[in-house]
Protein backbone atom coordinates (compact mmCIF):
# COMPACT_ATOMS: atom_id res chain seq x y z
CA UNK A 1 0.00 0.00 0.00
CA UNK A 2 2.59 2.88 0.82
CA UNK A 3 4.02 2.35 -2.59
CA UNK A 4 6.40 4.99 -2.91
CA UNK A 5 5.53 7.86 -5.30
CA UNK A 6 7.77 9.37 -8.16
CA UNK A 7 10.64 10.61 -6.63
CA UNK A 8 10.28 13.91 -8.64
CA UNK A 9 12.19 17.06 -7.41
CA UNK A 10 10.42 19.56 -6.03
CA UNK A 11 12.32 21.51 -8.08
CA UNK A 12 11.25 19.95 -11.50
CA UNK A 13 7.58 20.06 -10.57
CA UNK A 14 5.54 23.47 -11.70
CA UNK A 15 5.62 26.00 -9.53
CA UNK A 16 2.65 26.76 -7.69
CA UNK A 17 1.86 22.77 -7.82
CA UNK A 18 3.96 21.29 -5.57
CA UNK A 19 2.13 19.47 -2.92
CA UNK A 20 -0.75 19.09 -5.16
CA UNK A 21 -2.29 22.98 -4.65
CA UNK A 22 -2.90 25.44 -7.53
CA UNK A 23 -1.27 28.96 -7.86
CA UNK A 24 -4.00 31.33 -6.35
CA UNK A 25 -5.13 28.80 -4.01
CA UNK A 26 -6.37 30.27 -0.36
CA UNK A 27 -7.28 28.66 3.07
CA UNK A 28 -9.40 30.32 5.96
CA UNK A 29 -7.95 33.31 7.27
CA UNK A 30 -8.62 31.95 10.95
CA UNK A 31 -5.97 29.08 10.05
CA UNK A 32 -3.80 31.78 9.22
CA UNK A 33 -4.64 33.66 11.95
CA UNK A 34 -3.64 30.46 14.40
CA UNK A 35 -0.53 30.18 12.37
CA UNK A 36 0.45 33.59 12.68
CA UNK A 37 -0.75 34.07 16.71
CA UNK A 38 1.83 30.70 17.62
CA UNK A 39 4.63 32.57 15.16
CA UNK A 40 4.13 35.62 17.70
CA UNK A 41 3.98 34.11 20.72
CA UNK A 42 6.74 31.41 19.88
CA UNK A 43 9.28 34.74 19.79
CA UNK A 44 7.51 36.73 22.43
CA UNK A 45 8.41 34.00 24.60
CA UNK A 46 12.59 34.49 23.94
CA UNK A 47 12.72 38.09 23.36
CA UNK A 48 13.40 40.87 26.16
CA UNK A 49 11.89 43.64 24.65
CA UNK A 50 9.48 44.82 22.38
CA UNK A 51 12.40 45.75 20.05
CA UNK A 52 13.79 42.44 20.19
CA UNK A 53 10.33 40.66 19.34
CA UNK A 54 9.81 42.90 16.43
CA UNK A 55 13.21 42.36 15.46
CA UNK A 56 12.82 38.41 15.09
CA UNK A 57 9.48 38.63 13.78
CA UNK A 58 11.21 40.85 11.15
CA UNK A 59 13.96 38.16 10.26
CA UNK A 60 11.18 35.57 10.56
CA UNK A 61 9.71 37.22 7.69
CA UNK A 62 13.26 38.00 5.62
CA UNK A 63 13.57 34.26 4.61
CA UNK A 64 10.07 34.62 3.48
CA UNK A 65 10.74 37.29 1.33
CA UNK A 66 13.40 35.84 -0.29
CA UNK A 67 11.29 33.26 -1.60
CA UNK A 68 8.61 35.57 -2.28
CA UNK A 69 10.60 38.11 -4.80
CA UNK A 70 11.43 34.61 -6.45
CA UNK A 71 8.45 33.08 -6.96
CA UNK A 72 6.58 36.40 -7.70
CA UNK A 73 9.07 37.52 -10.28
CA UNK A 74 8.79 34.38 -11.64
CA UNK A 75 5.25 34.32 -12.10
CA UNK A 76 4.81 37.85 -13.57
CA UNK A 77 5.38 36.75 -16.75
CA UNK A 78 2.47 34.56 -17.09
CA UNK A 79 0.33 37.59 -16.15
CA UNK A 80 2.06 39.50 -19.18
CA UNK A 81 -0.18 41.03 -21.07
CA UNK A 82 -2.24 42.49 -18.10
CA UNK A 83 -0.95 46.09 -16.89
CA UNK A 84 -0.11 45.16 -12.94
CA UNK A 85 0.73 48.43 -12.14
CA UNK A 86 -2.43 49.65 -11.04
CA UNK A 87 -2.03 51.40 -7.81
CA UNK A 88 -4.69 52.64 -5.84
CA UNK A 89 -4.61 55.90 -4.69
CA UNK A 90 -6.56 57.25 -2.20
CA UNK A 91 -7.67 60.58 -2.19
CA UNK A 92 -6.65 60.50 1.70
CA UNK A 93 -4.61 62.60 3.06
CA UNK A 94 -1.48 61.49 4.47
CA UNK A 95 -1.67 61.52 8.29
CA UNK A 96 1.66 59.85 9.29
CA UNK A 97 4.33 62.61 8.72
CA UNK A 98 3.08 65.59 6.64
CA UNK A 99 6.32 65.48 4.62
CA UNK A 100 5.39 62.64 2.47
CA UNK A 101 3.57 62.76 -0.85
CA UNK A 102 1.85 60.60 -2.71
CA UNK A 103 3.13 58.80 -5.65
CA UNK A 104 0.85 59.56 -8.48
CA UNK A 105 2.93 58.65 -11.50
CA UNK A 106 2.16 54.83 -13.40
CA UNK A 107 4.97 52.50 -15.38
CA UNK A 108 5.23 53.62 -18.83
CA UNK A 109 6.12 50.10 -19.76
CA UNK A 110 3.83 48.77 -22.21
CA UNK A 111 1.15 46.02 -20.86
CA UNK A 112 2.77 43.40 -22.60
CA UNK A 113 5.97 43.44 -20.69
CA UNK A 114 7.85 40.27 -20.20
CA UNK A 115 9.44 39.22 -17.05
CA UNK A 116 12.43 41.74 -16.36
CA UNK A 117 14.41 42.21 -13.24
CA UNK A 118 13.48 45.42 -11.75
CA UNK A 119 16.51 47.89 -11.29
CA UNK A 120 14.98 50.92 -10.64
CA UNK A 121 13.84 52.36 -7.07
CA UNK A 122 10.49 53.50 -8.07
CA UNK A 123 9.87 50.63 -10.21
CA UNK A 124 10.95 47.94 -7.50
CA UNK A 125 8.56 49.77 -5.16
CA UNK A 126 5.63 49.67 -7.15
CA UNK A 127 6.49 45.81 -7.45
CA UNK A 128 6.63 45.50 -4.24
CA UNK A 129 3.59 47.53 -3.49
CA UNK A 130 1.22 45.88 -6.18
CA UNK A 131 2.47 42.46 -7.83
CA UNK A 132 3.77 40.89 -3.97
CA UNK A 133 1.20 42.62 -2.39
CA UNK A 134 -1.14 41.18 -4.46
CA UNK A 135 -0.17 37.75 -4.42
CA UNK A 136 0.15 37.51 -1.10
CA UNK A 137 -2.83 40.10 0.37
CA UNK A 138 -5.01 39.35 -2.49
CA UNK A 139 -5.20 43.39 -2.73
CA UNK A 140 -2.62 46.12 -3.57
CA UNK A 141 -1.06 48.25 -0.96
CA UNK A 142 -3.97 51.04 -0.04
CA UNK A 143 -0.81 53.89 -1.20
CA UNK A 144 2.30 54.01 -1.62
CA UNK A 145 4.21 57.79 -0.43
CA UNK A 146 7.65 59.19 -0.71
CA UNK A 147 9.52 61.03 1.82
CA UNK A 148 9.64 64.85 1.24
CA UNK A 149 12.29 65.60 3.41
CA UNK A 150 14.65 62.17 2.64
CA UNK A 151 14.96 61.25 -0.34
CA UNK A 152 15.51 57.70 1.00
CA UNK A 153 12.17 57.51 2.95
CA UNK A 154 9.33 55.69 1.29
CA UNK A 155 5.85 54.49 2.78
CA UNK A 156 4.10 51.69 1.96
CA UNK A 157 0.17 51.74 3.69
CA UNK A 158 -1.96 48.99 4.30
CA UNK A 159 -5.23 50.30 6.18
CA UNK A 160 -6.45 46.35 6.50
CA UNK A 161 -2.75 44.55 7.23
CA UNK A 162 -4.01 40.93 6.99
CA UNK A 163 -1.10 39.70 10.01
CA UNK A 164 -2.86 41.73 12.72
CA UNK A 165 -6.54 41.24 11.86
CA UNK A 166 -7.56 39.54 15.38
CA UNK A 167 -4.44 41.47 16.99
CA UNK A 168 -5.10 43.61 19.47
CA UNK A 169 -1.61 45.01 21.13
CA UNK A 170 -2.00 44.49 25.28
CA UNK A 171 -1.07 48.45 26.54
CA UNK A 172 2.35 46.94 28.35
CA UNK A 173 3.56 46.09 24.76
CA UNK A 174 2.16 49.56 23.23
CA UNK A 175 4.67 50.53 20.65
CA UNK A 176 4.79 47.44 19.10
CA UNK A 177 3.18 46.42 16.02
CA UNK A 178 2.35 43.05 14.70
CA UNK A 179 2.96 43.59 11.09
CA UNK A 180 6.65 43.69 11.55
CA UNK A 181 6.61 40.31 10.21
CA UNK A 182 5.27 41.48 7.21
CA UNK A 183 7.98 44.39 6.84
CA UNK A 184 10.37 41.42 7.18
CA UNK A 185 9.05 40.07 4.19
CA UNK A 186 9.06 43.80 2.08
CA UNK A 187 12.94 43.76 3.30
CA UNK A 188 13.27 40.49 2.26
CA UNK A 189 11.72 41.03 -1.37
CA UNK A 190 13.65 44.50 -1.44
CA UNK A 191 17.08 43.10 -0.13
CA UNK A 192 16.47 39.93 -2.90
CA UNK A 193 16.18 42.42 -5.45
CA UNK A 194 19.07 44.42 -4.53
CA UNK A 195 18.10 47.04 -3.15
CA UNK A 196 19.04 46.98 0.85
CA UNK A 197 17.05 48.53 3.10
CA UNK A 198 15.53 49.05 6.66
CA UNK A 199 12.00 48.44 6.86
CA UNK A 200 10.16 48.84 9.78
CA UNK A 201 6.47 48.55 10.37
CA UNK A 202 4.32 50.80 12.29
CA UNK A 203 0.76 51.08 13.50
CA UNK A 204 -0.78 54.61 13.08
CA UNK A 205 -4.34 55.64 14.12
CA UNK A 206 -6.50 56.01 11.66
CA UNK A 207 -7.99 59.37 11.51
CA UNK A 208 -11.72 60.17 11.04
CA UNK A 209 -13.29 60.17 7.47
CA UNK A 210 -9.38 59.20 6.22
CA UNK A 211 -10.33 55.55 5.05
CA UNK A 212 -14.06 53.41 4.60
CA UNK A 213 -13.81 50.39 3.40
CA UNK A 214 -16.54 49.78 -0.04
CA UNK A 215 -18.60 47.12 0.66
CA UNK A 216 -18.98 46.83 4.15
CA UNK A 217 -16.38 44.85 6.75
CA UNK A 218 -14.20 42.40 5.49
CA UNK A 219 -14.47 40.21 8.34
CA UNK A 220 -18.46 39.91 9.58
CA UNK A 221 -18.73 40.70 13.48
CA UNK A 222 -15.04 42.33 13.91
CA UNK A 223 -14.94 46.09 14.23
CA UNK A 224 -13.71 48.28 11.62
CA UNK A 225 -9.68 48.64 11.67
CA UNK A 226 -8.51 51.43 14.17
CA UNK A 227 -5.04 51.07 12.65
CA UNK A 228 -3.14 51.62 9.38
CA UNK A 229 0.19 49.55 8.88
CA UNK A 230 2.48 51.86 7.76
CA UNK A 231 6.20 50.18 6.44
CA UNK A 232 8.63 52.62 6.24
CA UNK A 233 10.99 51.73 3.70
CA UNK A 234 14.63 53.40 4.40
CA UNK A 235 16.69 52.34 1.88
CA UNK A 236 20.60 52.25 2.23
CA UNK A 237 22.67 55.06 0.43
CA UNK A 238 24.36 52.94 -2.10
CA UNK A 239 20.90 51.99 -3.67
CA UNK A 240 20.30 55.85 -3.97
CA UNK A 241 23.42 56.36 -5.45
CA UNK A 242 23.22 53.69 -7.90
CA UNK A 243 20.05 55.14 -8.85
CA UNK A 244 21.12 58.53 -9.18
CA UNK A 245 23.85 57.16 -11.59
CA UNK A 246 20.85 55.41 -13.71
CA UNK A 247 18.91 58.16 -14.18
CA UNK A 248 21.56 59.64 -16.69
CA UNK B 1 -26.03 12.06 10.00
CA UNK B 2 -25.07 10.67 6.68
CA UNK B 3 -21.67 11.46 5.82
CA UNK B 4 -22.61 13.21 2.91
CA UNK B 5 -23.96 15.96 4.46
CA UNK B 6 -21.24 16.96 7.05
CA UNK B 7 -19.38 17.00 3.85
CA UNK B 8 -22.20 19.55 2.29
CA UNK B 9 -21.44 21.19 6.25
CA UNK B 10 -18.11 21.36 5.66
CA UNK B 11 -18.15 23.15 2.39
CA UNK B 12 -20.98 25.71 3.40
CA UNK B 13 -18.79 26.49 6.53
CA UNK B 14 -15.89 27.06 4.13
CA UNK B 15 -17.42 29.25 1.24
CA UNK B 16 -18.52 32.00 4.08
CA UNK B 17 -14.78 31.95 5.93
CA UNK B 18 -12.27 35.05 5.21
CA UNK B 19 -9.57 33.81 2.56
CA UNK B 20 -6.12 33.93 2.94
CA UNK B 21 -3.50 32.94 0.35
CA UNK B 22 -2.41 29.64 0.67
CA UNK B 23 1.22 30.37 -0.28
CA UNK B 24 1.52 32.89 2.59
CA UNK B 25 0.17 30.52 5.00
CA UNK B 26 2.22 27.49 3.87
CA UNK B 27 5.49 29.87 4.03
CA UNK B 28 4.49 31.53 7.32
CA UNK B 29 4.54 27.95 9.25
CA UNK B 30 7.59 27.03 7.00
CA UNK B 31 9.78 30.22 9.07
CA UNK B 32 8.17 29.01 12.25
CA UNK B 33 9.40 25.21 11.75
CA UNK B 34 12.72 26.54 10.67
CA UNK B 35 12.98 28.33 13.81
CA UNK B 36 12.12 25.43 15.84
CA UNK B 37 14.43 23.74 13.92
CA UNK B 38 16.88 25.83 14.71
CA UNK B 39 16.40 26.40 18.09
CA UNK B 40 16.09 22.65 19.59
CA UNK B 41 18.32 21.17 17.13
CA UNK B 42 16.93 17.61 18.10
CA UNK B 43 14.31 17.00 15.03
CA UNK B 44 11.79 15.09 17.78
CA UNK B 45 12.08 17.76 19.96
CA UNK B 46 10.77 19.48 17.05
CA UNK B 47 8.57 17.64 16.63
CA UNK B 48 7.06 17.51 20.50
CA UNK B 49 7.47 21.44 19.82
CA UNK B 50 4.71 21.29 17.16
CA UNK B 51 2.76 18.68 18.39
CA UNK B 52 2.20 21.51 21.79
CA UNK B 53 1.71 24.32 19.17
CA UNK B 54 -1.19 22.50 17.36
CA UNK B 55 -2.64 21.45 21.00
CA UNK B 56 -2.86 25.41 21.34
CA UNK B 57 -4.43 26.20 18.40
CA UNK B 58 -6.76 23.07 18.63
CA UNK B 59 -8.43 24.07 21.71
CA UNK B 60 -9.37 26.94 20.09
CA UNK B 61 -10.10 26.22 16.74
CA UNK B 62 -12.88 23.98 17.82
CA UNK B 63 -14.75 26.94 19.60
CA UNK B 64 -14.65 28.81 15.90
CA UNK B 65 -15.75 25.60 14.47
CA UNK B 66 -18.68 24.84 17.24
CA UNK B 67 -20.04 28.68 17.00
CA UNK B 68 -19.66 29.25 12.95
CA UNK B 69 -21.76 25.98 12.36
CA UNK B 70 -24.25 27.25 15.01
CA UNK B 71 -24.32 30.40 13.42
CA UNK B 72 -24.86 29.33 9.89
CA UNK B 73 -27.77 27.46 10.93
CA UNK B 74 -26.20 23.81 10.14
CA UNK B 75 -27.78 22.85 13.68
CA UNK B 76 -26.87 20.49 16.03
CA UNK B 77 -27.05 17.22 13.70
CA UNK B 78 -24.09 18.65 11.94
CA UNK B 79 -21.64 18.51 14.54
CA UNK B 80 -23.15 16.33 17.66
CA UNK B 81 -21.54 13.15 17.51
CA UNK B 82 -23.04 9.96 18.78
CA UNK B 83 -19.89 8.00 18.02
CA UNK B 84 -15.83 7.94 17.37
CA UNK B 85 -17.33 7.40 13.71
CA UNK B 86 -19.39 10.72 13.87
CA UNK B 87 -16.44 12.95 15.37
CA UNK B 88 -14.04 11.33 12.85
CA UNK B 89 -16.29 12.62 10.43
CA UNK B 90 -16.77 16.12 11.66
CA UNK B 91 -12.71 16.40 12.14
CA UNK B 92 -12.14 15.18 8.38
CA UNK B 93 -15.19 16.64 6.62
CA UNK B 94 -16.15 19.72 8.63
CA UNK B 95 -12.93 21.17 10.52
CA UNK B 96 -10.17 20.36 7.73
CA UNK B 97 -12.76 21.71 5.05
CA UNK B 98 -13.79 24.63 7.23
CA UNK B 99 -9.91 25.89 8.14
CA UNK B 100 -8.09 24.48 5.14
CA UNK B 101 -10.46 24.36 2.31
CA UNK B 102 -9.06 20.96 1.67
CA UNK B 103 -10.41 17.25 0.93
CA UNK B 104 -10.03 15.16 3.76
CA UNK B 105 -11.06 11.54 3.94
CA UNK B 106 -12.38 9.00 6.96
CA UNK B 107 -10.94 5.33 7.23
CA UNK B 108 -9.03 2.53 8.53
CA UNK B 109 -11.44 1.82 11.90
CA UNK B 110 -10.47 -0.55 13.84
CA UNK B 111 -11.87 -3.69 15.19
CA UNK B 112 -12.73 -1.87 18.41
CA UNK B 113 -13.96 1.36 16.80
CA UNK B 114 -11.57 3.09 18.99
CA UNK B 115 -9.03 4.37 16.26
CA UNK B 116 -8.88 5.52 12.73
CA UNK B 117 -7.47 7.30 10.16
CA UNK B 118 -7.87 11.03 8.33
CA UNK B 119 -6.11 10.80 4.57
CA UNK B 120 -4.78 13.92 2.94
CA UNK B 121 -4.63 13.97 -0.51
CA UNK B 122 -3.24 17.32 -0.55
CA UNK B 123 -0.93 19.37 2.43
CA UNK B 124 -1.51 23.10 2.26
CA UNK B 125 1.36 22.97 5.23
CA UNK B 126 4.08 21.41 2.58
CA UNK B 127 3.60 23.40 -0.20
CA UNK B 128 7.07 24.30 -1.52
CA UNK B 129 8.87 22.01 1.21
CA UNK B 130 10.78 19.03 0.81
CA UNK B 131 13.38 17.55 3.34
CA UNK B 132 16.60 16.91 2.64
CA UNK B 133 17.51 13.42 1.13
CA UNK B 134 18.27 10.74 3.63
CA UNK B 135 22.32 9.79 4.00
CA UNK B 136 23.11 13.28 3.04
CA UNK B 137 26.91 13.12 4.47
CA UNK B 138 27.41 16.58 4.27
CA UNK B 139 25.88 17.16 7.31
CA UNK B 140 28.26 16.56 9.90
CA UNK B 141 26.66 18.48 12.79
CA UNK B 142 23.85 18.35 15.05
CA UNK B 143 20.69 18.44 13.18
CA UNK B 144 20.98 18.30 9.58
CA UNK B 145 20.74 15.67 6.72
CA UNK B 146 19.89 12.05 7.96
CA UNK B 147 18.71 13.28 11.68
CA UNK B 148 15.65 15.71 9.62
CA UNK B 149 14.40 12.72 8.62
CA UNK B 150 12.90 12.01 12.06
CA UNK B 151 11.29 15.51 11.60
CA UNK B 152 7.23 15.33 10.96
CA UNK B 153 6.85 18.54 9.41
CA UNK B 154 3.28 18.62 9.54
CA UNK B 155 2.91 17.70 12.97
CA UNK B 156 0.74 20.36 13.97
CA UNK B 157 -2.34 18.51 12.72
CA UNK B 158 -1.92 16.07 15.16
CA UNK B 159 -1.75 18.77 17.80
CA UNK B 160 -4.57 20.60 16.58
CA UNK B 161 -6.73 17.34 16.27
CA UNK B 162 -5.55 16.59 20.11
CA UNK B 163 -6.07 19.60 21.02
CA UNK B 164 -9.56 20.09 19.46
CA UNK B 165 -10.78 16.49 20.77
CA UNK B 166 -9.62 17.35 24.09
CA UNK B 167 -11.94 20.04 24.82
CA UNK B 168 -15.16 17.55 23.63
CA UNK B 169 -13.90 15.52 26.04
CA UNK B 170 -12.23 12.91 23.93
CA UNK B 171 -8.35 12.33 24.92
CA UNK B 172 -6.61 10.89 21.74
CA UNK B 173 -3.23 10.05 20.84
CA UNK B 174 -2.25 10.87 16.69
CA UNK B 175 0.46 9.97 14.71
CA UNK B 176 1.65 11.01 11.07
CA UNK B 177 1.82 7.60 9.83
CA UNK B 178 2.29 8.35 6.05
CA UNK B 179 3.55 11.58 4.04
CA UNK B 180 3.99 12.94 1.41
CA UNK B 181 7.27 14.54 1.95
CA UNK B 182 8.64 10.94 2.29
CA UNK B 183 7.61 9.45 -0.36
CA UNK B 184 3.85 7.96 0.44
CA UNK B 185 1.45 8.65 -1.79
CA UNK B 186 -0.58 10.34 0.44
CA UNK B 187 -0.85 12.16 3.66
CA UNK B 188 -2.11 9.46 6.97
CA UNK B 189 -3.01 11.01 10.47
CA UNK B 190 -3.60 7.85 12.83
CA UNK B 191 -6.42 8.89 15.66
CA UNK B 192 -6.89 6.58 18.49
CA UNK B 193 -8.93 7.45 21.17
CA UNK B 194 -7.32 6.74 24.64
CA UNK B 195 -9.86 7.95 27.03
CA UNK B 196 -13.98 9.55 27.23
CA UNK B 197 -13.03 11.91 29.83
CA UNK B 198 -15.95 12.79 32.12
CA UNK B 199 -17.56 16.44 32.09
CA UNK B 200 -16.44 18.69 34.57
CA UNK B 201 -12.35 18.12 34.42
CA UNK B 202 -12.27 19.08 38.24
CA UNK B 203 -10.43 16.16 39.65
CA UNK B 204 -8.05 16.63 37.19
CA UNK B 205 -7.43 20.50 38.65
CA UNK B 206 -7.08 18.86 41.72
CA UNK B 207 -4.34 16.15 40.51
CA UNK B 208 -2.00 19.25 39.13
Amino acid sequence: MAMSRSSTNILDRPLGRSGGRAEGSVVSLSAFAYIYSELVQYHQQRAASISELERRLESAGYGVGLKVLEMTAYRAKEVSGRPWTIILLLDAHCSFVPPFSLIRHRRRDPPSRQTKRETRLMSILHFVSSSVWKSLFGKAADSLERSIDHADEYMIIDYEPIASTFVSIPPDLGQLSADAYVSGIVAGVLDGAGFTARVTAHSVKVEEGEYTRQGGNIIPGIPPRKDKAVFLVKFSPEVLTRDAALER
Amino acid sequence: MSSSSKAQAGQALWSKMPKANAELFALTYGSLVTELVRDYEDPIEVNTQLDRIGHSIGVRCVDELLSKADLAGLGASSTMCANLRDTAEVVAKVGFRMFLGIQAEVGGFSQDQRSFSIYLQENPLSTFVELPAAGDDDYQYGAGGDDLRKLKYSNLYCGVIRGALEQVNLKVECNIVRDTLKGDELNEIRVELKEVLSDGAGDDYKEE
